[in-house]
């Protein structure tokens, strides 16, 4: 059991020390090279990958994938959600939309943006533009025109 | 020799559970497939665009959001409108039994569920390429 909890120790010192490393002696510098240069999503795509072939070769066990596993026809309940509820759900959006102060939703959502960019307290400038009803879509094309949008590097 | 097979994997709506699909890339990357990966949050136009430029054998799709029925007839019919009529469109995920029939109708293969071997899904590939390769030969 000691040994063990070493093992598992070790193997964290290891990655503290290599995150340390890219970040040239700081570990949050570390962090955040790791995400850009997609270390940590290489590392978990790996560790799926690994474990994954173990199930395959049974050395890992699931039961009832690769252990016990019995072929039934279980019938699962599942929710199905009516395509009528989006199509109320975007009426009522445009409901709003119809009813609303435009030009009260702009000037809401032109303060937000200039609270944005000069990296304000965002928080009553957005229930500013919640209180003029601008959309949640709205809100955040503001926030993804100045900051633009996060898209992890696509490897594998 | 044949040239190997390629793929699109692509990831399309909301959807952000990738562990699956890096699973499969990997696996059949490492049987000597060219995988190509999309990454997150494609629009099915996105998707089928990338397929056309690839030049792919097929565009695999995981979905695991439930909206599989409203996005793999849509990228279907957006393929065979850009000529990719010989293109293996094929989906893994959480697709219940009773929604593969109607995907099936509207040709979309594979269809793989949790706890499926990678070695099904390599050999389920290698089996549908060969045999639209064989239609399209000339």
């Amino acid at each position: 059991m000691e040994a063990l909890t070493d093992e598992t120790e070790r193997k964290a010192m290891d990655y503290i020390n290599r995150i340390d490393k890219m970040g040239h002696g700081s570990l949050l510098q570390g962090v955040l090279n790791g995400i850009d240069e997609g270390f940590f999503q290489r590392e978990i795509a790996q560790a799926a990958y690994e474990y994954q072939q173990q199930v395959e070769r049974g050395e890992q066990t699931i039961v009832g994938v690769n252990q016990y596993a019995e072929n039934n026809d279980h019938k699962i309940p599942i929710l199905k959600i009516d395509p009528k509820v989006e199509q109320h759900q975007v009426k009522r959006l445009q409901d709003v939309r119809n009813s609303r102060d435009g030009a009260a939703v702009k000037r809401s959502l032109d303060a937000l943006k200039e609270a944005v960019e000069n990296e304000k307290n965002a928080m009553p400038y957005l229930v500013e533009a919640v209180n003029a009803y601008a959309s949640v879509g709205e809100i955040m094309d503001v926030f993804r025109a100045v900051h633009g949008v996060y898209r992890e590097p696509a490897m594998v | 020799m044949e040239r190997p097979i390629r793929i699109l994997m692509a990831k399309v709506g909301l959807d952000g559970h990738d562990r699956g699909v890096k699973v499969v890339a990997q696996a059949l990357r490492d049987a000597g497939m060219e995988v190509i990966y999309t990454g997150l949050h494609n629009t099915p136009e996105q998707a089928v665009r990338a397929g056309l430029q690839e030049d792919v054998d097929v565009i695999g799709v995981s979905i695991l959001s439930g909206a599989h029925l409203t996005l793999l007839p849509k990228m279907r019919r957006l393929m065979d409108e850009q000529g990719l009529t010989d293109v293996l469109l094929m989906a893994g995920g959480t697709i219940p039994e009773e929604d593969k029939d109607v995907l099936r109708q509207q040709n979309v293969g594979g269809l793989f569920g949790p706890g499926t071997f990678t070695e099904d899904i390599i050999d389920y590939i290698q089996d549908e390429v060969e045999k639209l390769r064989g239609t399209t030969a000339v």
